[in-house]
């Protein structure tokens, strides 16, 4: 309150000194950027904890309760108005399973649905970093983000929506992480390091996701698709994908499997000499069915006891 | 949408072109172009939309025009590879390499596909690159006289809490301590290793010895050798041992000796003597039958038999 009261003193002073227009301060919030971040129900506990670590490292960020299902999309546009959002950062779970990201420059787009994947949350404890709550992060973005037109406008979204503007009320004075993204195989790898020193020293924060741009829309939530990428396999058909190619592998090895014994199967099981087997006679039969020479030579005994 | 030819053909017959749908099909095989069998109906390639110049338009539509201040962003390569991170790769390098010659039941893979390698890999890449961003930018912000470092004395909310932080700490502790005591315990095994080795040496050698000995003694039962020389340096060794090792036993018997006597006649040194029949001090009246005299205050307990008796009888 005091300070508050200073100020107005000083103003009041500066007006009757001098005539000239006020200078203006260079301690102003100008980037008004305000993020509305919210989900839609069916989400997944680690979509809800990454989206958790996201609230807190934006501290220009409106909180929203989750949003009903059978609400068509456009009325986020209603929403953030009401809120005076600007931005909008929407999780949408799919099936418990799959997470999408809806970001988007709210009353004249663009907006873009991201899949995301491989997500690691700040929680977990080999991310050993920690920051200010509410500093100022450095952006880095991989150098292919000019290369196409789709990727600049991604970046240029992406700045706006996780850089902290500058003199945010709750944003804190000193730069100590940086924000990398990186493309690799057509997505978007997101992480977050901690500036241990400023030579180049840093540890990981988290959290990690990587973002698989899905459509680029003229307008936010909806309008003409400018952009679609070719590649990408939605989560559910990837899946049965894999499954299938698991069926369809399993009968194919068995097919080659059988084949190649076939090929590979000797001639002879076991290399046999057959003289071995003319003059060697099978021991148990000979006791079983007695030779012709043993039954002379008993004939012949009994033929001498007879006549004995 | 796949549509088998038979089913189309039995839509159009009910609809009025049935006639014209007929005729084309019967063309259309007389052409060749239609072969017995399921036709199935194949989807167009899907295009994919990409309006570039759209996409340009819109974003210079919605670009912010402020200075670099506001927003912090920048486009670095990855910076060049730090001797200590070229270090940490080979040392992964080397790991993983150990591990796969070392387990025989892991898949075969060329290190250049290892996942795990490659993983730490990429990881490093997105270090390199953040590590380029701080090195371009904290100079910039330096530049402006914006301060850049966190003064220690400056305390704030931190983005994760200090039982968090907590918790790392005893995660990482723990970690080092499994490893020290596994090294240990590693030691230890070779240590154990080496000693069994010794022992096994040991023993060989004695085996070998008496062998030597026993042959000795029989060429000389024989009578092929006469020299019993070998014998008498046992013998000494022997004794030398035996003398260092009874040294109590030694005493032991001097003191045997001075009690019972060592040597002198012992025949008849247990008979009585006339002294020692009129020696009557060590005589004592034994207690009279019935244990009237010195029993009388303790209980008396009756014998085995009777005992029993009593305990039937109460029954």
């Amino acid at each position: 309150m005091q300070s508050k009261s200073n100020k107005r003193k000083r103003s009041v002073q500066s007006k009757v000194t001098s005539e000239e227009p006020p200078l203006k301060k260079a301690t102003r919030w100008t980037n008004k950027q305000r993020v509305l971040v919210f989900c839609s129900r069916g989400m997944n506990f680690r979509y809800r904890h990454l989206m958790q670590d996201l609230k807190t490292l934006l501290p220009h960020h409106r909180p929203e309760p989750k949003m009903e299902r059978s609400k068509t999309l456009s009325i986020v546009n209603d929403m953030c108005e009401m809120k005076n959002c600007n931005k909008a950062l929407m999780f949408e779970g799919r099936r418990k399973l799959d997470l999408y990201i809806w970001m988007s420059n709210i009353t004249n787009g663009p907006s873009v649905k991201f899949a995301v994947d491989n997500i690691h949350t700040m929680a977990e404890l080999k991310l050993t970093g920690n920051c200010l709550r509410g500093s100022r992060p450095l952006l880095s973005f991989d150098p292919r983000f000019d290369e196409m037109p789709h990727y600049s406008l991604l970046k240029e979204l992406l700045s706006q929506i996780f850089g902290v503007p500058n003199r945010h009320p709750k944003s804190q004075p000193f730069f100590d992480h940086v924000y990398t993204f990186t493309i690799l195989d057509g997505r978007i790898w997101f992480r977050n390091f901690q500036i241990v020193s400023e030579d180049g020293a840093l540890t990981e924060i988290g959290p990690r996701f990587v973002l698989n741009p899905v459509k680029i829309f003229a307008d936010s939530f909806g309008g003409p698709p400018l952009w679609e990428n070719p590649k990408y396999v939605s989560p559910a058909k990837y899946r049965r994908q894999m499954q299938l190619s698991a069926k369809k592998d399993k009968y194919i090895s068995k097919q080659q499997q059988k084949l190649r014994a076939e090929a590979t199967k000797p001639e002879t099981s076991y290399e046999l000499n057959p003289l071995d087997q003319v003059f060697k006679k099978d021991p148990i039969k000979q006791k079983l069915i007695p030779d012709n020479d043993q039954l002379k030579k008993k004939r012949k005994n009994r033929k001498g006891n007879k006549t004995k | 949408m796949k549509i088998k030819t038979r089913k189309k053909i039995s839509e159009s017959s009910d609809s009025n072109l049935s006639s014209d749908s007929e005729t084309e099909l019967q063309e259309a095989f007389a052409k060749g172009l239609l072969k017995p069998g399921l036709n199935v109906v194949e989807d167009a390639p899907k295009t994919f939309v990409n309006d570039e110049t759209a996409l340009k338009e819109k974003l210079l539509e919605f670009k912010l025009k402020l200075p670099w201040i506001e927003t912090l962003d920048s486009l670095n390569p990855p910076a060049p590879l730090a001797p200590e991170i070229a270090a940490q790769i080979l040392e992964q390098e080397e790991k993983q390499k150990s591990l796969r010659s070392n387990n025989k039941k892991l898949p075969t893979i060329s290190i250049e596909n290892d996942p795990v390698l490659n993983d730490f890999k990429r990881e490093m890449m997105f270090y390199r690159q953040a590590q380029a961003a701080v090195l371009s930018s904290i100079p910039k912000l330096k530049e402006m006289k914006i301060p850049t470092k966190r003064p220690d004395d400056y305390f704030a909310e931190m983005a994760k809490s200090d039982k968090h932080m907590q918790k790392i700490r005893q995660n990482l502790m723990q970690k080092q301590v499994g490893k020290e005591r596994s090294e240990k315990i590693k030691q230890l095994r070779l240590q154990r290793k080496e000693g069994k080795a010794l022992q096994i040496q040991t023993k060989l050698e004695r085996q070998q010895e008496k062998k030597q000995i026993l042959d000795r003694v029989k060429k000389i039962r024989k009578g092929v050798d006469r020299n019993l020389d070998f014998l008498n340096q046992d013998g000494v060794k022997n004794t030398k041992k035996d003398g260092v090792k009874n040294k109590k036993a030694l005493e032991k018997r001097k003191w045997r000796n001075e009690r019972f006597g060592h040597g002198g006649k012992k025949r008849g040194s247990k008979m009585n003597t006339r002294e020692s029949s009129a020696d009557v001090s060590n005589y004592k009246r034994s207690a009279k039958p019935g244990g009237k005299g010195g029993l009388k205050g303790k209980a008396v307990r009756p014998g085995k038999n009777r005992r029993n008796n009593l305990k039937n009888r109460r029954k």
